[in-house]
């Protein structure tokens, strides 16, 4: 039991400080390991952070056929006032097929190419499917003129649900 | 309290303290101190390729809607621009004016013409570029806020907003404009003046490049054969023997006779070149033909 020279404060003592170091442990823990302070960080770059517009600009330099002329989708986007839009939306939508995605059966992801135009913020043109709930990746953006000197952008995107980090790294 | 050991549980927190906290305190700095991770480099050049690649295409589609207008002006106005000094056969309700290629004219200077033309309608187009690089973003390590607050890490240095690598890319392509015009077989080559672009994470590198338009069945050099064959088969020549050696030169020629004047059609290219002549009268002075590859 208690020795009777000293200890009476000892039970005052050791409580709050134990108590203490308990909460400085706690509160290190979840700085160390809740916010990954402890984490090392990647020593090589991101495939997504390239961010690089091959893709796109061989898409725009496609010829497709619209009423029997053979014209690239950057010059159809141009005449989108004359022509129909549909049948260029389909010879696009032909194309973003064929682009890579994460494979579902292997469980890595949901994930559709998106084509689209806009010109001062309004769209213009859109191709390809949108997965519902999911995120935009490996996004590429281009300048285009128009004939009436007008500038478009063209956006061409993955978008994927639960789709994963390798995946996204695989296809950029 | 006993004098012995009621020190070490305050003593033994406050060593606790420290130690982790140093050991926060080393690990942000060392990941702050980080210069380089592995590839950056790389991909900051690649990424400069890529904007290269996106400019190239935006001034070739531009170069297309230009050259358009040029050309067309060249094929009704007899080589020459809309404004030209030329004396004209008027329009009338069934066919366009023809412009009479003489003396009246001025130098037959088609490249010279075309690249006039061509150049003041491409500067909007240029004008209107806007670049869509997208800078690294870079993420901010946890707790490193703390840690700067208290300059024991630094902060990074935000580039001037015109330093920055969009804003330099789009300045840089405002200034350039036509070069040189290479005929390469019935296509055109417009090379462009160059255009300095910035590496990123790398200051004093840059990449240089001169932007190409190639613009396929669109060719100046039909212009330099009309006009030698004319000079040497029509002017102060017969009728007769001028007709017949044009027809058998080119295959697609409409000539009319229109009292003094000849009015010729030739179409190239799936477009009329329009003109008229005077064969008592000699054609303006030739400048040199385009290069050619």
């Amino acid at each position: 039991m208690f020795n009777k020279k000293g200890d009476v404060s000892y039970p005052i003592i050791f409580g709050p400080y134990t108590i203490l170091l308990l909460l400085i442990l706690i509160l290190y823990g979840v700085l160390f390991f809740g916010f990954d302070l402890a984490e090392s960080q990647a020593l090589v770059i991101s495939g997504q952070s390239y961010k690089d517009s091959i893709m796109l600009i061989n898409l725009l330099k496609t010829e497709i056929e619209i009423n029997s002329e053979n014209i690239t989708i950057a010059d159809a986007i141009n005449k989108l006032n004359e022509l129909n839009k549909e049948p260029i939306k389909k010879e696009i939508e032909k194309i973003l097929l064929t682009f890579s995605v994460p494979n579902q059966e292997k469980d890595e992801g949901t994930g559709f190419w998106f084509f689209e135009v806009k010109k001062e913020s309004n769209i213009i043109l859109e191709a390809g499917d949108k997965a519902n709930l999911g995120k935009d990746y490996l996004k590429q953006q281009i300048t285009l003129p128009l004939s009436n000197k007008q500038p478009i952008f063209v956006n061409l995107y993955l978008s994927c649900r639960s789709c994963e980090k390798e995946a996204i790294e695989r296809l950029s | 309290m006993n004098k012995k050991g009621s020190i070490f549980l305050p003593l033994f927190i406050l060593v606790v303290i420290v130690t982790l906290g140093v050991l926060a305190y080393t690990i942000e700095t060392t990941k702050a101190n980080r210069k380089d991770t592995i590839g950056l480099r790389a991909v900051s050049l690649l990424k400069t390729y890529d904007e290269a690649e996106k400019i190239n295409l935006y001034i070739e589609q531009a170069s297309k809607y230009s050259s358009q207008k040029a050309i067309n002006e060249l094929y009704t106005n007899a080589g020459f621009g809309e404004n030209n000094k030329c004396r004209k056969i008027p329009a009338t309700s069934a066919e366009p004016k023809s412009v009479i290629l003489d003396k009246n004219c001025g130098v037959f200077d088609v490249e010279k013409t075309f690249k006039e033309i061509f150049s003041e309608e491409i500067k909007p187009y240029i004008l209107n570029y806007k670049s869509t690089y997208q800078s690294f973003t870079y993420q901010e390590t946890t707790g490193s806020g703390i840690f700067k607050t208290f300059g024991l890490i630094p902060k990074p240095v935000q580039p001037e907003q015109g330093d920055i690598f969009p804003a330099v890319s789009e300045r840089n392509t405002k200034r350039t404009e036509i070069k040189e015009i290479i005929e390469k077989g019935d296509d055109l080559v417009l090379v462009f003046s160059e255009i300095e672009l910035k590496v990123e994470n790398s200051p004093e590198s840059k990449y240089v490049f001169a932007p190409k338009a190639i613009l396929k069945e669109q060719s100046l050099v039909i212009f330099d054969s009309l006009y030698e064959a004319l000079d040497e088969n029509c002017i102060k020549k017969e009728v007769a023997g001028c007709k017949s050696k044009l027809k058998n030169i080119f295959s697609d020629i409409v000539i009319e006779e229109q009292g003094n004047f000849l009015k010729i059609t030739l179409m190239h290219q799936n477009k009329p070149i329009r003109l008229a002549i005077d064969i008592g009268e000699s054609l303006p002075e030739k400048q040199s033909a385009l290069p050619t590859v």
